[in-house]
């Protein structure tokens, strides 16, 4: 199955991310539960760049592992002013932007695999990966 | 046409009624937020009844405004149940870090209207209370019997 | 490069010589070697089942190298014994046999094989050395098959028993209207705790129940982890709009959780299943009475020994422990 990129710019933006990315899970044979959970770290990380970086986008990925276990990857790209403190922005709690601060920690207990790059000459990348 | 206005907010007996049957982005939250909020002052509600059986996703800003609607209400004398929480969606939540705490849920609208019947139809009904006490009591005095 | 593979074919249509004219005759001595050896194990394979599947072996190991011209495993030709290999080591993987076992049975071949190439090429030694060496590394990459192959069915065995028994494992029971019991038993792991929780919310939805018992008397081992599980499933559950009571927890599992520092504050706690499912009843307006009772009630139209009086401290003594 091919990638999908989807361009991440203004709020209804976020609301096509997570519904392409259920879109995907499902197609990829992910659970409903699974589906749930990607579409909501999809709905999560796609906020965090329209609301922090104005503009960036989503890659979406199936991937197969060499036991031949599919997955799907979820890459956040933006060039926005990057996360100033990472390892406070990793915490349960922690908010710039008036929101619970669930956004980034959260995600990661949806997913299997999760990494972020961030600095503020070349913006943030956040890429996550869920295994069937 | 505002976006949130798709999602009706039905007035029965003291409750308001909303069911949410479109996939939402933040502007139609934030709107539907507000709308509750001065229906409540408007008609005088006692109870929010929203029905959540078709949403497909919860994520924190979705969480946050059944939260904020609950806290809101509660200082306007009025309680919120929220109904119909799918299980992947109950999970998500849950790992999500979100566990709307203040939030009254409850399975389905069967059981959402057994717990705003007060409000619903506005009478008292302490009757059937004191019968369940007595009830007890009975148990209570024949085994000592 | 012209040379050496016509060296090849000269060589190896010897062995293919010696597979053709003298078949009955290896597979006579491979299958008597087979049955003497301490790894037949006639419970699992008959003499016809064995002969069989040796006279298929060989005549495929003869047509591979026929058609390929002596070329090694991996070339296309190979193809057919290839799939051939991994049907009879998926077979024997589900028969019980050890990737050992698998392995010997190929080899084999070789003790069979050698000593009557060596009487037909008696003096060529050079040409014998190459045959030997052709055929034994053959018969290796023969061997690695059938034990790569015997692993990944067995993998695949195992896995599908595992998920036959998570299945079974997960049995949600409707005891009342409105009440499901989970009574969990074994070893907890990641995946089955979480198939458990989902199997339950699922039909909490389909039932409409509002109380579901989780009974932990068959739990041998508590970790942080099953810990973790058993909260969020409660939690989740609460999303919902159902209440779950967690019952028969063992002094022993008592201690480790407190020990783990997992707080189950949040959870009701009853020590037998009996008690939760009666909790359970009170939770959806039910109460269990003697029988004397009710008919005592039908005939008399009031219990015996009331006293409006003690009305309000049976109701203080109710207990509806959130």
């Amino acid at each position: 199955m091919e990638s999908r990129s989807i361009a991440l710019e203004h709020e209804p933006d976020i609301v096509v991310a997570r519904n392409e990315v259920r879109r995907l899970a499902r197609a990829l044979g992910f659970s409903p539960t699974d589906q749930t959970r990607l579409a909501t770290v999809a709905s999560e990380l796609a906020r965090n760049v329209v609301k922090y970086a104005g503009h960036g986008r989503l890659i979406a990925q199936p991937i197969t592992d060499s036991d031949g276990r599919t997955g799907l990857r979820l890459i956040f790209e933006d060039t926005g002013p990057g996360i100033y403190d990472l390892a406070a922005a990793m915490r349960d709690g922690f908010s710039t932007g008036g929101g619970l601060g669930k956004g980034l920690p959260g995600s990661r207990r949806l997913v299997h695999e999760f990494q972020i790059e961030s600095s503020p000459e070349r913006g943030t990348r956040v890429s996550v990966v869920r295994w069937t | 046409m505002d976006g949130a206005q798709r999602i009706p907010v039905l007035k029965v007996g003291r409750v308001l009624v909303v069911p949410i049957q479109v996939d939402m982005d933040d502007q139609m939250v934030i709107s539907l937020q507000e709308r509750i909020l001065s229906e409540l002052e408007r008609t005088g509600a006692r109870g929010v009844l929203i029905d959540i059986t078709l949403l497909e996703m919860i994520d924190s800003f979705i969480g946050r405004m059944l939260s904020d609607i609950a806290a809101m209400a509660r200082v306007m004398d009025a309680r919120t149940v929220v109904v119909g929480m799918r299980p992947a969606v109950a999970i998500t939540l849950v790992e999500l870090g979100l566990e709307l705490r203040g939030v009254e849920t409850v399975l389905n609208v069967d059981e959402g209207i057994r717990l705003l019947r007060d409000e619903l139809d506005g009478h008292d009904d302490e009757d059937e209370a004191t019968l369940l006490g007595e009830l007890n009591l009975f148990g209570e005095s024949f085994n000592r019997a | 490069m012209a040379n050496n593979s016509s060296a090849q074919t000269e060589q190896t249509r010897r062995v293919v010589d010696l597979l053709a004219a003298r078949r009955d005759e290896i597979l006579n001595l491979w299958i008597k070697e087979r049955l003497e050896s301490d790894e037949f194990r006639d419970e699992l394979i008959s003499k016809k089942e064995l002969r069989q599947q040796s006279q298929q072996l060989v005549d495929a190991l003869a047509r591979s190298i026929q058609a390929s011209n002596g070329a090694d495993f991996d070339d296309a030709e190979f193809n057919e014994l290839r799939a051939f290999l991994n049907q009879i080591s998926r077979q024997r993987a589900v028969k019980g046999y050890t990737p050992t076992e698998n392995a010997t049975y190929i080899l084999s071949l070789r003790n069979v094989v050698i000593p009557l190439l060596a009487e037909e090429l008696g003096g060529d030694t050079a040409a014998l050395v190459r045959e030997m060496d052709y055929f034994t590394r053959l018969l290796d990459k023969m061997g690695l098959v059938m034990v790569e192959n015997f692993i990944r069915s067995r993998e695949e065995i195992i896995r599908q028993q595992r998920a036959d028994m998570l299945e079974l494992s997960t049995p949600v029971i409707k005891v009342w209207d409105k009440i499901l019991t989970l009574p969990i038993i074994g070893t907890l792991d990641s995946r089955r705790a979480q198939l458990m929780m989902e199997a339950l919310l699922q039909r909490i939805v389909e039932s409409g129940s509002t109380v579901a018992i989780l009974d932990i008397t068959g739990v041998r081992t508590m970790d942080t982890l099953v810990a973790n599980h058993l909260l969020k499933t409660v939690t989740a559950a609460r999303l919902m709009g159902a209440r779950c009571i967690l019952t028969g927890v063992s002094p022993a599992i008592a201690q480790t959780m407190v020990q783990l520092g997992i707080d189950l504050s949040q959870i009701t706690t009853r020590a037998q299943m009996a008690d939760g499912i009666k909790l359970a009843l009170e939770l959806v307006g039910r109460t269990v009475v003697p029988a004397a009772l009710v008919a005592h009630l039908r005939a008399n139209g009031t219990a015996p020994g009331y006293k409006p009086h003690e009305q309000s401290a049976a109701t203080n003594n109710a207990d509806t422990k959130q």
